[in-house]
């Protein structure tokens, strides 16, 4: 099969999942939107989208770890993330290095330690596209949107849950195998993504800012 | 031969024509055959390219008129649809992308294909460098697709490869598909399948791309613009056809209104087409039989030249005289008919030995056409004529004083110095050397092509650098010496981009330096190990990069042969192929470009097998050219004609008294053209035989001894009507918006009129006989 290859979607797509996932995760449980079913500590995905639908605005700090098979310790960096609804995402990392990924619209930009950016179209990386419209489902609440693009597989209860998302097209992502988002009760605490040739990424959501 | 054994060979004759013709018809379009054969090394590429050219196969298609959304949605489902058909082999309607093929071949031939690598790469100090930055991009966002490869390729050989295949610069888009910057039109590319430059084809392929639009926008406002050198072609052909067959309806029924009113017989009017029709069916059966093929072009404009056939049975119907039968008016006419046929084809014979195709075929079509027609008009028509019985014709002019107009030689002698002079004076600008101002492609259509070749970046088909030689590694060699400078402007921001075949498939020689500048296993493992201290790298880390740059020091060369049947095959083939002992290397640019600049910078690597190469430029040359050939076998063929009318007339000056106005006419023609700003092309030269063929047949039928003022009278009245019928005729396309319908147009109705006026002033006196009647 022919498979689209791009180093910007890639690395993009990396990224753009952590932060969907963050704020899925995050928006997910905003307890204020779950007091219902707090009570009885269940959860499903249908009640989960409906509270999202309501959110606009997520900002809080994150810390990354990469784990590559050829290093002996994982890459570590830390930064915030913030989404503002409908279409504008942002990740700044702070440490080793300052960087920021903006995603405004349908346009991406990169800006390094100087300032300097790189930006391009979404137009231009059709299934990078495809994936942020997926992250826009997720945080307007719709589920089937979201079902289009992944494997959805939630488990467990308010106290112990996790979300596991399969790229259905193995086209688009690549280099993805899985990710797995791990929470209690109102806290996303934890993403991992895991790629393809084991190599994998976890990001630890610290505190909400918002 | 009795008549009636005469009609059943002339019906069989007709019916094996026809046979012929029906069997075996085949209209060649092929535009190359009907180039002449060239000399410069341009030319020569320039032939061959109208088989494979880059560029001259590719359409640009735009939709507009809807919502972007729906134009893009249309944009993917036609491009969808499209790429399937075999009569295109290429469908766009977004960038290429690299496929996992191109990517493996890539990768695993990286050492190779890298321009940017240089061993101090490798050197202990470097690679901690290279390796610590990327660890610290991988840390960040903009590394992570770099810690794929990291492991294998630490220096990135790999990434710096993939950027500079994918084009530098990004196209505008919307919704995932071309748009133009005011995003208002989506742009699809496509390329036609076709073997040479064939309009058939092309005009398929353009109905095909129609068809399906039609189909998938159903109520949507949105419309489609095709434009693109196949696209114009086919629009010019159908232009011109359309144009034509409008034109010559209204002609027909113009020049069928005159013989009727003239003669006032439908009869007649039928008959008088019949000499026409079959010369034309024998000469297309003829050149069938001798070419195989019949030109387009040869068809088109040997029915113009043989046009002058209408006139034989008018001269024969206009000097039936009363109590006479059609044969007998016809022997008393035949001398003048045929040393007017004679004269003009063996004028037209002088082009059959001018060893160029498009000639030959033009002349024997003439030839062919004229003597069928004269032959029928003597044979067949008398009879036809006596058998239906036809009502007693009146043909006479008696009451225009035409005599009169032989005062006026003065006049005609001051007004041909005066045209002399004049044509003399303007003769530099007298040609039209751009073909393309022929074209009948409205200009706003070339400009919205233009347009849309820079916003898309497609190679630009005004201006190419050709590298030819004998062997594939010398012309690779070469082509790297030239790039090497085009390169320095890409890198200055003198030019968007360019794509060369040594990107894909350098020279043996270049792939040999690269795989030297690797460094010995040892010495690489030993670098590595000073390079990753202070790292967090595992101690076997890049146990397969070491093992990869082994393999590549073993690996094969790169070579056309090899790159045969893999995706590559495909992307090199228009850019660098082997025909007829050489191998040539094009040098393709995106955009638009400033020639100079390049021309300056390759300019002392130019030579016999580097050139540049102006497409329009040169085919207007070839033109050209073959317009002047065409000249010299009309010069020829004039002096044929003298020397035939000398023989005919047996008197210098009755040759003048038949020459003089036709040249006077012709000359007069030019004069009135550059007076009006028209440049001649080679329609014009096709006319003026045309106008020269009528020129003699007015001429001689004026110098022929009239033995009766009956029989003048009726010689008047032919060449009215013969005059009056080609004026009307070519008046009307005189008034087409196709350039070459409107050259030829104006050419033969101008010029026959002058013929006409001008043969009278040289009309020999009337040494009447008279008889009683």
């Amino acid at each position: 099969m022919m498979r689209k290859f791009n180093p910007v979607l890639c690395t993009l797509n990396n990224v753009l999942f952590i932060i969907f996932i963050f704020v899925q995760s995050v928006e997910a449980f905003d307890h204020k939107h779950l007091e219902a079913s707090d009570k009885e500590c269940s959860i499903g995905l249908p009640g989960l989208m409906i509270a999202l639908a309501d959110k606009k605005e997520k900002l809080a700090r994150f810390k990354e770890e990469k784990f590559l098979d050829i290093l002996d310790e994982p890459l570590k960096s830390e930064g915030t993330l913030h989404y503002l609804a409908p279409d504008y995402m942002e990740k700044i990392t702070t440490k080793p290095e300052m960087e920021r990924l903006v995603v405004k619209k349908e346009v991406v930009s990169i800006f390094d330690k100087h300032d300097e950016s790189q930006t391009f179209s979404l137009d231009d990386y059709p299934a990078l596209k495809e994936l942020i419209n997926g992250i826009r489902f997720t945080l307007l609440g719709n589920l089937t949107a979201l079902k289009k693009y992944y494997e959805l597989n939630f488990k467990g209860n308010c106290n112990q849950w996790n979300l596991k998302l399969t790229p259905l097209k193995v086209s688009v992502f690549g280099v993805l195998d899985r990710i797995i988002i791990l929470g209690k009760n109102d806290n996303v605490e934890k993403i991992t993504w895991i790629e393809v040739s084991g190599d994998y990424t976890v990001m630890t959501i610290e505190k909400e800012l918002l | 031969m009795k008549p009636s054994s005469k009609i059943i060979l002339w019906i069989g004759i007709l019916f094996i024509a026809l046979l012929v013709v029906i069997t075996r018809a085949r209209i060649e379009t092929d535009i190359s055959l009907f180039l002449p054969r060239s000399s410069s090394p341009q030319e020569q590429f320039l032939i061959n390219q109208f088989r494979q050219g880059p560029g001259s196969k590719l359409l640009v298609v735009s939709l507009q008129g809807a919502e972007s959304k729906a134009l893009a949605q249309l944009s993917n489902s036609l491009t969808q649809k499209l790429k399937g058909n075999k009569a295109f082999t290429k469908v766009l309607n977004s960038e290429e992308s690299a496929t996992t093929e191109i990517e493996g071949f890539l990768f695993s031939n990286r050492y190779l294909l890298s321009d940017s690598f240089k061993p101090e790469k490798f050197s202990p100090k470097s690679l901690h460098e290279t390796l610590s930055e990327t660890l610290k991009r991988i840390t960040l966002s903009r590394g992570v697709i770099e810690k794929r490869y990291l492991g294998r390729d630490p220096t990135g050989e790999f990434m710096s490869l993939l950027r500079s295949w994918s084009k530098g610069s990004l196209l505008n888009k919307k919704h995932g598909v071309w748009f133009s910057a005011d995003g208002k039109n989506a742009f699809l590319v496509i390329e036609v399948f076709s073997e040479g430059f064939n309009l058939d084809q092309f005009e398929k392929a353009v109905h095909i791309i129609g068809d399906n639009f039609k189909e998938l926008k159903q109520n949507s406002s949105a419309v489609i613009n095709i434009v693109g050198p196949p696209a114009f072609a086919v629009a010019s052909r159908d232009s011109i056809r359309r144009d034509a067959t409008k034109l010559s309806i209204i002609a027909t029924c113009f020049v069928i209104g005159i013989i009727y009113l003239v003669y006032r017989s439908i009869p007649l009017v039928l008959l008088s087409m019949i000499p026409l029709f079959c010369g034309v069916l024998i000469s297309v059966a003829v050149i069938i039989l001798i070419f195989g093929s019949i030109h387009g072009i040869t068809f088109a404009f040997g029915i113009v030249i043989i046009g002058v056939a209408i006139d034989y049975p008018l001269h024969l119907f206009s000097h039936i005289k009363d109590k006479e039968s059609p044969a007998e008016a016809m022997d008393r006419i035949w001398p003048t008919i045929r040393l007017g046929v004679l004269t003009t084809s063996l004028g037209f014979i002088s082009m059959i030995f001018s060893n160029f195709d498009g000639l030959i075929q033009l002349a024997t079509f003439t030839v062919c056409g004229l003597i069928t027609a004269a032959l029928v008009t003597r044979h067949i028509l008398p009879f036809i004529i006596d058998f239906i019985k036809l009502a007693k014709l009146s043909s006479k002019v008696g009451s225009i004083p035409f005599e009169i107009l032989t005062r006026g030689k003065p006049l005609f002698y001051i007004l041909l110095a005066g045209v002399i002079i004049f044509v003399g004076i303007n003769r530099d600008g007298l040609w039209e050397n751009d073909i393309a101002q022929l074209s009948p492609v409205p200009k706003s259509q070339l400009a919205l092509d233009k347009q849309m070749r820079e916003e898309l970046q497609l190679p630009n088909v005004t201006y190419w650098v050709i590298v030819k030689g004998k062997t594939e590694e010398s012309v690779l060699q070469i082509t790297e010496r030239v790039t090497d400078k085009i390169w320095v402007l890409q890198n200055q921001g003198a030019l968007s981009s360019f794509d060369t075949v040594t990107k894909y498939l350098p020279s043996i020689e270049k792939q040999t330096q690269r795989i030297e500048a690797l460094p010995a296993i040892d010495q690489l493992k030993q670098n590595l190990r000073i390079a990753i201290k202070g790292l967090p790298f595992r101690e076997n880390a890049f146990k397969r990069f070491i093992q990869e740059v082994s393999q590549a020091k073993n690996s094969k060369f790169l070579t056309s042969g090899a790159l045969k049947g893999t995706i590559l095959e495909s992307r090199i083939n228009k850019l660098f192929y082997h025909q007829e002992a050489f191998w040539f290397s094009l040098i393709l640019f995106n955009g638009d470009i400033d020639k100079k600049l390049i021309g300056n910078a390759i300019n002392e690597l130019l030579s016999e097998n580097v050139f540049v190469l102006e497409p329009r430029k040169t085919s207007s040359n070839l033109v050209n050219r073959y317009r002047d050939r065409a000249l010299l076998f009309f010069g020829w063929g004039c002096l044929i004609i003298v020397i035939t009318l000398r023989v005919a007339l047996r008197q210098w000056s009755s040759v003048g008294r038949v020459l003089i106005p036709i040249l006077g006419a012709v000359l007069t023609v030019i004069a009135i053209l550059v007076f009006f700003k028209v440049q001649l092309s080679l329609f014009h030269l096709v006319s003026l035989l045309l106008v020269i063929g009528l020129g003699l047949d007015y001429a001689l039928f004026l110098n022929h001894k009239q033995v009766s003022n009956e029989e003048r009278s009726k010689t008047y009245h032919a060449l009215l009507v013969c005059n009056l019928s080609t004026l009307t005729a070519f008046g009307t396309l005189a008034f087409s918006t196709t350039p070459v319908l409107r050259a030829i147009g104006t050419t033969v109705s101008v010029g026959a009129f002058l013929c006409f006026l001008f043969a009278f002033i040289f009309a020999s006196k009337p040494k009447l006989v008279e008889n009683s009647i």
